[in-house]
């Protein structure tokens, strides 16, 4: 099959021609696509799923049980369900009831919840390795509760958290692509509907596909960055 | 700041961590409490703290009850066993957050903050260090800044566990004599664990031992030392020889040799042993009267103005310590494997069976 699609690209100059032009032409859509909608829909699905993943954590690892039950079971069900139904869910599902909610507002509750479920079993990872020590010299010196997380813990934890945390961020990039069942122009959804007047398939899902790994890689450049600097005072 | 500390009791799981202590302490005191490993110095510490809490009993602070105030409100300095210093800012900021979170209202300018920060590592001679971080530093210069960190709130009483564990001898005693010093110009109550008892007894107005939960004896450190008041604390106080033998009527015999224990005067032939520091027990090389023991000096070791001996018992065969001046040494003309004649010129008689261990 990969054979013959090559051959046929280099015995019909006038097909490789034209598939240059639709590369060109559907360019611009796919990366409007990806500037309006999947890299706002990242940025924003992740801040908000990082304040979730911070509070669901602390609820976790605090002494009332009832905080720890509700934080335990949001955990677990997010976890222990397919992302894609539980999208489906909240924008399909979810008007039956009278709750009707527009597609990228959806997308955006979707995947905060998901990334809040996963980065908060990071981040409770993450503060519980840091020395019982480092709170009780924070109280003793006369700090309550949340400065001693604010300025002693969460920065120090956050260094540990910053590798797996961007594999969290990393493989949001990609899910997003998911919203495009829920109706999300995003990236993916524009390649979808370029191919379908085209028939390009391959050529548009790759060309997608290279965009994707474009901002992939440029995200674990920042990566490295921002664990650089972080090190220059944490080092042990 | 007074301390009293009144029948405080505390278990983890079933293991009896602390038993019924209790200890009032003076404002402008300086404690150490002293005792052997897992004997529950830290955890009394930290019950004063409000890092841990209490099964039983009551902490007052001058009049007030803090049993059930949380660490934040005790205003107390704590100093730890492992420095617990902030390893994510720099020494400044180590020393000055206590003060950078106060409230606004008793929050000092960002100026005071910064004199006072500077006058604190000044006095722990870390000035020319403030922007390094903790990795950056030798042990002693962390212990230093957690001291600094520990000051700077202001404390009333300050609390160290451990200050000097890690490091070398010359320097733990440089710092404890500054650690004394330090003491009485910031009129503050301490209260220092230690394991070492030359520590203790160095610096301390009164000393705590104890063991296994339980407090042995408080004291000054003469009393403590001179007058130990079990056969723990004469152990745990540096060296001591034993005399076993049998006490009755006021004196304790041992083979053809007794002591006077006057304060056993109706004692009934009970098994007993005499404990003597090796500085009292005296050395003569002629037998002057019937009480002495003889014994050959199997080793001398001099050290500075000190000289050890140890000898080895010529009826029991036992080993004895004893130390004399250099002066009285000279006067001997003592040699290795000489024969002499010991005595002990104070001693101290247990009955075993009224402390089982
Ligand atoms: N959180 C805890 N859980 C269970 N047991 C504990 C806990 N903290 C202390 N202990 C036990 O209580 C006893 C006293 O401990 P503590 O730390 O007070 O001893 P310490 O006198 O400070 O000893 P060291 O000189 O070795 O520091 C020990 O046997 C210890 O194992
Ligand atoms: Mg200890």
């Amino acid at each position: 099959m990969a054979k013959m699609y090559l051959n046929r690209m280099i015995e019909d100059p006038d097909r490789t021609s034209r598939l240059i032009e639709i590369a060109q032409s559907s360019l611009q859509p796919l990366l409007k696509g990806a500037i309006y909608y999947t890299v706002p829909l990242t940025l924003i699905s992740f801040f908000i799923g990082l304040v979730l993943a911070i509070l669901t954590a602390l609820a976790r690892i605090s002494s009332i049980k009832p905080l720890q039950l509700i934080a335990g079971v949001y955990v677990s069900a997010i976890r222990g369900t397919p992302l894609l139904v539980q999208l489906f869910i909240i924008f399909y599902g979810l008007p039956t009831i009278g709750i009707v909610i527009d597609p990228l507002p959806s997308a955006i509750i979707g995947f905060s919840l998901n990334v809040g479920a996963y980065a908060s079993e990071i981040i409770r990872a993450a503060i519980l390795s840091i020395p019982k020590g480092q709170w009780e010299a924070a109280y003793s010196i006369g700090m309550t509760y949340s400065q001693a997380l604010k300025r002693i813990i969460l920065p120090q934890a956050s260094r540990v958290s910053i590798p797996p945390l961007s594999n969290t961020f990393i493989s949001l990039v990609k899910d997003t692509s998911l919203a495009s069942l829920i109706l999300v122009t995003e990236m993916f959804r524009k390649a979808q509907e370029i191919a379908s007047t085209n028939y390009e398939f391959l050529l548009l899902y790759t060309e997608a596909a290279i965009i994707y790994w474009v901002i992939c890689f440029f995200l674990s450049i920042i990566q490295g960055k921002i664990e650089a600097r972080l090190d220059r005072y944490v080092s042990r | 700041m007074s301390i009293k500390i009144q029948n405080i009791s505390k278990s983890f799981g079933s293991f009896k961590a602390l038993d019924d202590i209790h200890i009032h302490i003076k404002t402008g005191e300086l404690v150490a409490l002293l005792g052997p490993s897992g004997s529950g110095k830290t955890t009394l510490l930290r019950i004063i703290a409000g890092l841990e809490a209490a099964d039983q009993g009551s902490i007052l602070f001058g009049n007030e009850d803090i049993t059930h105030i949380r660490t934040k409100e005790r205003k107390v300095g704590f100093v730890f066993q492992h420095y617990a210093l902030f390893r994510h800012m720099s020494v400044f900021d180590n020393v000055a957050y206590g003060l950078k979170v106060r409230p606004r209202k008793s929050r000092p300018s960002k100026k005071e903050i910064e004199e006072r920060v500077y006058e604190l590592l000044r006095l722990v001679k870390l000035e020319a260090y403030a922007n390094r971080y903790p990795t950056q530093l030798s042990g002693g210069q962390r212990q230093r800044v957690a001291l600094a960190r520990a000051l700077a709130v202001e404390p009333k009483v300050l609390l160290l566990d451990e200050p000097f564990g890690a490091l070398d001898a010359k320097v733990r005693k440089d710092l404890r004599r500054w650690l004394r010093r330090l003491h009485d110009n910031f009129q503050i109550t301490s209260i220092f664990v230690t394991h070492d008892q030359e520590e203790a007894l160095d610096v301390a107005d009164r000393v705590v031992i104890m063991n296994e939960g339980r407090i042995e004896q408080i004291g000054s450190p003469e009393e403590v030392y001179d007058h130990p008041n079990s056969p723990f604390v004469y152990d745990f106080l540096g060296n001591v020889n034993l005399f076993r033998g049998r006490l009755h009527k006021g004196k304790l015999h041992q083979g053809n040799f007794q002591i006077d224990a006057p304060e056993f005067s109706d004692a009934e032939n009970k098994t007993a042993i005499g404990y003597v520091r090796p500085h009292d027990i005296s050395i003569e090389k002629e037998e002057n009267s019937k009480d002495g023991v003889s014994a050959v000096i199997k080793h001398i070791h001099v050290v500075g103005p000190i000289v050890h001996l140890e000898l080895k018992r010529n009826d029991t065969e036992e080993y004895l310590e004893a130390e004399l001046t250099k002066d009285l040494y000279n006067n001997l003309q003592l040699k290795t494997g000489e024969k002499v004649f010991v005595k002990p010129k104070q001693l101290r008689v247990f009955i075993p069976e009224d402390y089982t261990i």
